[in-house]
C-alpha cells in the first residue's frame, strides 16, 4: 500500500534522472549569452559557450538535437562551411536516429514518461518539421559556398525527400489527432473536456493568426525551392531545376525573382509550351529575357538571412476538469525585432532587391500553433495525473498525521507542481526571421558591387567583384540587430572540371563584416 | 492509475539498466569483405559489388580486346541523396582492371601539375644527372575515358523502406565520340522498423 502512494514520487525521481536538467532549464535564458556574442559578430565566443571545453570530436558524438542546430549555425554564419556541415550533419544523423527507432523504443517510452510525469522538456528535443527541412537548406548552402556541387545537390534532393515526409507525416498526425478526438468524445466520464481545451488553445494563439496565415503551411519553403533550382541550374539539371522553380511558383506566384527564371530554365530545359503561361503570369517576353541572359552572361546570387526568428515563451491556461481547474504550460512564440526590410545590391547600374522566399517566422508560429492541438492533451492528461497522486497523498496524510499532514502535503504538491510545469521552450533559436534571395544579371568584368541593408543602421558595404559567365557569384549575408556579415564565393569556372575528384582547392570566400 | 503507474515505473528500471550496459566502447577488426548491413544507406559492400561487377565486365569488353587501350576515369555524377565518395567507387573500379592487365590508366588527368613540376625539376633544376632526367612530351594520349551516374530511388510506407541505387559506367572512344561499352549495377536495399527495440 505505501509503495503505491510513494510510486508516483519515485517515478518523478527516476523521470528527472533520465531527462537530465533540459527539463527545469530556461531555454531562453542558456542561450542568452551565445544569442549575445553572435549578435555582435563573435562567432568563436558564441560557439565557445555553447559546447564548453569539449574537443570537436567529442562535442559531434553528442546526442542532442538542438546543440548541433544552433553551432551549424554560428559556423554557417562565419563562414566556417566545413565545421558548420559536421555539426549540421551530426544533426541529421540525430533526426535519423530519432525516426528509425523501433516502434515500441524502451527511450521513446522512458522519455514518454519522463514528459508524462515531469515535463515535456524531460524528452530529447525532435525539433518542428521546417526546422528537420532547413538544416537540408543550410547544408545546400554551406556546400555551395565551398563549391562544392556534388555534396549541394545530395543536401538539395534530401530537402525534397524531406518535404515529401513531413507532409506524409502531417497528414498522418492530422488523422491521427481526429481519431483520438472522436474516441475521446465517446468516453462515458472523459477526464478531459477536449472541445473546451481545444477552444482555449486556440483562444491562446488567435492574437498570432495573422502571422499563421502568412503561409500555406509550416513546412513548404520557397526559398529551399528557389536555392535547390539554383543548384540543379549549376549542374546542368534543368529538368529538376525546373521542377523546384514551378513548386516555388506555387506556393508563392508573385515573386519577382521567378519570371526570369521560370523562362531561362523553361527555355534550357526544352519546356517552350509552357514560356507563354510564364509571359502572361509576369508580363515578360521571352526575346527579352533571353537577349538579357546573352547580354549578361555573369549571375550573382544573393542569399539574405534576415533578422531573428520568434522565440518562445511561455503562457498558462486554465480549464477546469473532474479533478479541479487544471493550469497548464504551453509556448508560445514571441516576435523578436531587429529585422531589415530587404538587402539592395547594385552593380554596373543595375539594381535588385531580395525577395521574401522563406518565412521561417510565420511557419514557427503556425507549426506551434498546430501542434499544440495535438500536444495540449498529452499534457492535460499529465496534470490530471498529478491532481490524481496529489489527492491521494493528501488523504493519506490526513490519515496518518492528522491536520498539519494534510496541510504538508498540500503546500509540498504546490511546490512540486509549481517546479515541474513548464513550457518546454526549446527551439532552433538562432535562425532569421525569414530568407530572401534575389539574382542578378551582370556583364562579364571586374566591377564593384553595393550591398545596403534596406532599414538597418548598418551603412552600406562595397566590395569588388569579378564576374564571369558560368560561374555564379554567390553573396550570403546574415543580419541580426545591428551587425551584418556578409560571405562571397564563387563557383568554379566550369562544374565539371572542378569537380574532378575532389579538387576544390581554388575555392575561397571571402569574409565581410559589417558593425 | 496504479497499473499505469507500475508500467512506468518498470519501464523506468530497464532503460536505467540498459542505460548502464551501453557505457564504454569495444574496437575490433572486421573482414572488409564481409556483406555489411548496418544501414540501408549506401555502404562498403555496395562500394565492392559495384567495382566488381564493372571490372569483370569492362575487362571482358570487346572494345579493350587485345589493344590494353589508355583510359582515364572522367566525373561519376552523385545523383543521390547520400553524400557518396564517387572517387572510392572508380579507384576500386581502376585497381581491378589495372590487376587485370588489360588495360592502361593515364592519370594525366589527376595529377597534371605534378607531373609538369617533376619534368621541369629534372630538367631545369640541375639537380638530376641529365641521362636520367625525363623528356617532356613523352605522355602516352589516352583512348577512351570512363564517366558514370549513380542514381537512387527512395521509398518509404509505414515502417518498411526501400531504396534502389542504380551504378551506370559508360566508356567513351575519345576519338569517335562512341559509347563502345557501358554496363549497369542495380542494388536494392528494404529496411524495416522494428516493432520492438532500445
Amino acid at each position: 500500500m505505501r509503495m503505491r502512494r510513494i510510486l508516483p514520487g519515485l517515478l518523478a525521481a527516476g523521470a528527472l534522472a533520465l531527462s537530465g536538467c533540459a527539463a527545469f532549464q530556461n531555454y531562453n535564458e542558456v542561450m542568452a549569452p551565445a544569442r549575445e556574442s553572435f549578435a555582435s559578430g563573435r562567432y568563436a565566443e558564441a560557439r565557445a559557450q555553447l559546447t564548453g571545453k569539449k574537443p570537436e570530436a567529442e562535442f559531434l558524438r553528442g546526442d542532442q538535437l538542438v546543440p548541433f542546430l544552433e553551432t551549424g549555425l554560428i559556423d554557417h554564419t562565419a563562414g566556417r562551411f566545413k565545421e558548420s556541415s559536421a555539426a549540421f550533419l551530426r544533426g541529421t544523423e540525430i533526426i535519423k536516429q530519432q525516426e528509425d527507432k523501433a516502434v515500441i523504443s524502451l527511450s521513446n517510452a522512458a522519455a514518454g514518461a519522463g514528459s508524462l510525469i515531469v515535463n515535456e522538456g524531460a524528452a530529447p528535443y525532435q525539433g518542428e518539421s521546417f526546422e528537420k527541412i532547413l538544416i537540408h537548406t543550410f547544408l545546400a548552402i554551406n556546400y555551395v559556398m565551398q563549391g562544392d556541387l556534388e555534396g549541394a545537390g545530395v543536401e538539395a534532393r534530401r530537402c525534397y525527400r524531406r518535404q515529401e515526409e513531413v507532409a506524409r507525416l502531417h497528414e498522418r498526425e492530422l488523422g491521427k489527432a481526429r481519431r483520438e478526438n472522436e474516441k475521446a468524445k465517446r468516453q462515458e466520464a472523459p477526464l478531459v473536456d477536449r472541445d473546451l481545451l481545444d477552444r482555449e488553445i486556440v483562444h491562446a494563439y488567435r492574437d498570432q493568426d495573422s502571422a499563421a496565415s502568412r503561409v500555406a503551411n509550416a513546412y513548404q519553403n520557397p526559398f529551399t525551392n528557389c536555392l535547390c533550382a539554383f543548384i540543379f541550374r549549376a549542374r546542368n539539371e534543368s529538368n529538376d531545376a525546373y521542377l523546384e522553380l514551378k513548386r516555388a511558383y506555387t506556393i508563392r506566384p508573385r515573386t519577382p525573382l521567378l519570371g526570369p527564371l521560370l523562362i531561362e530554365t523553361a527555355w534550357a530545359g526544352g519546356f517552350q509550351e509552357d514560356i507563354a503561361q510564364w509571359e502572361a503570369a509576369f508580363g515578360l517576353r521571352r526575346e527579352e529575357v533571353l537577349a538579357d541572359a546573352a547580354k549578361n552572361p555573369a549571375e550573382v546570387w544573393i542569399l539574405y538571412e534576415n533578422g531573428w526568428a520568434p522565440l518562445k515563451r511561455q503562457i498558462t491556461i486554465a480549464f477546469p476538469t473532474p479533478e479541479g481547474m487544471v493550469k497548464i504550460a504551453i509556448p508560445k512564440y514571441q516576435v523578436q525585432p531587429g529585422a531589415a526590410q530587404a538587402l539592395e545590391v547594385s552593380c554596373n547600374g543595375r539594381r535588385v532587391r531580395t525577395d521574401l522566399l522563406g518565412d521561417l517566422e510565420a511557419q514557427a508560429i503556425r507549426s506551434r500553433r498546430d501542434r499544440m492541438r495535438i500536444l495540449a492533451i498529452k499534457m492535460t492528461l499529465r496534470i490530471v495525473s498529478r491532481l490524481v497522486a496529489e489527492r491521494e497523498l493528501r488523504q493519506w496524510m490526513a490519515k496518518e498525521f492528522g491536520v498539519w499532514g494534510e496541510l504538508f502535503a498540500i503546500v509540498s504538491a504546490s511546490a512540486v507542481n509549481l517546479g515541474l510545469e513548464r513550457a518546454d521552450l526549446r527551439c532552433w533559436s538562432l535562425l532569421p526571421r525569414n530568407l530572401q534571395m534575389a539574382r542578378l544579371r551582370l556583364p562579364e568584368g571586374n566591377a564593384i558591387m553595393e550591398l545596403r541593408f534596406l532599414g538597418l543602421g548598418t551603412p552600406s558595404r562595397q566590395v569588388k567583384v569579378s564576374l564571369r559567365a558560368g560561374t555564379p557569384t554567390i553573396v550570403l549575408a546574415r543580419s541580426a540587430g545591428d551587425f551584418a556579415s556578409i560571405r562571397i564565393s564563387q563557383l568554379a569556372a566550369s562544374w565539371r572540371n572542378e569537380e574532378k575528384h575532389g579538387d576544390r582547392t581554388g575555392q575561397t570566400v571571402r569574409n565581410l563584416d559589417i558593425k | 492509475m496504479v497499473i499505469h503507474a507500475r508500467f512506468l515505473a518498470g519501464i523506468f528500471l530497464l532503460v536505467s539498466f540498459c542505460a548502464m550496459g551501453g557505457c564504454g566502447r569495444s574496437v575490433r577488426y572486421g573482414d572488409p569483405r564481409a556483406v555489411e548491413t548496418v544501414t540501408a544507406e549506401f555502404g562498403s559492400t555496395d562500394l565492392q559489388m559495384i567495382a566488381q561487377k564493372m571490372a569483370k565486365s569492362l575487362s571482358d569488353a570487346p572494345a579493350l580486346w587485345d589493344k590494353r587501350p589508355v583510359l582515364y576515369v572522367a566525373q561519376v555524377k552523385n545523383k543521390t541523396t547520400e553524400h557518396i565518395d564517387t572517387q572510392n567507387i572508380t579507384d576500386s573500379i581502376r585497381t581491378q582492371l589495372l590487376k587485370s592487365g588489360k588495360v592502361r590508366f593515364t592519370a594525366a588527368m589527376e595529377v597534371n601539375q605534378d607531373l609538369v613540376q617533376q619534368l621541369q625539376y629534372q630538367i631545369d633544376s640541375g639537380m638530376v644527372r641529365p641521362d636520367t632526367a625525363r623528356k617532356m612530351g613523352q605522355q602516352i594520349g589516352a583512348d577512351y575515358f570512363l564517366y558514370g551516374v549513380i542514381t537512387e530511388i527512395h521509398k518509404k510506407a509505414g515502417r518498411v523502406e526501400d531504396t534502389y541505387f542504380k551504378f551506370t559506367l559508360n566508356l567513351v572512344n575519345i576519338e569517335t565520340a562512341l559509347i563502345d561499352w557501358a554496363d549497369e549495377k542495380e542494388i536494392r536495399k528494404v529496411t524495416k522498423r522494428r516493432v520492438f527495440g532500445g
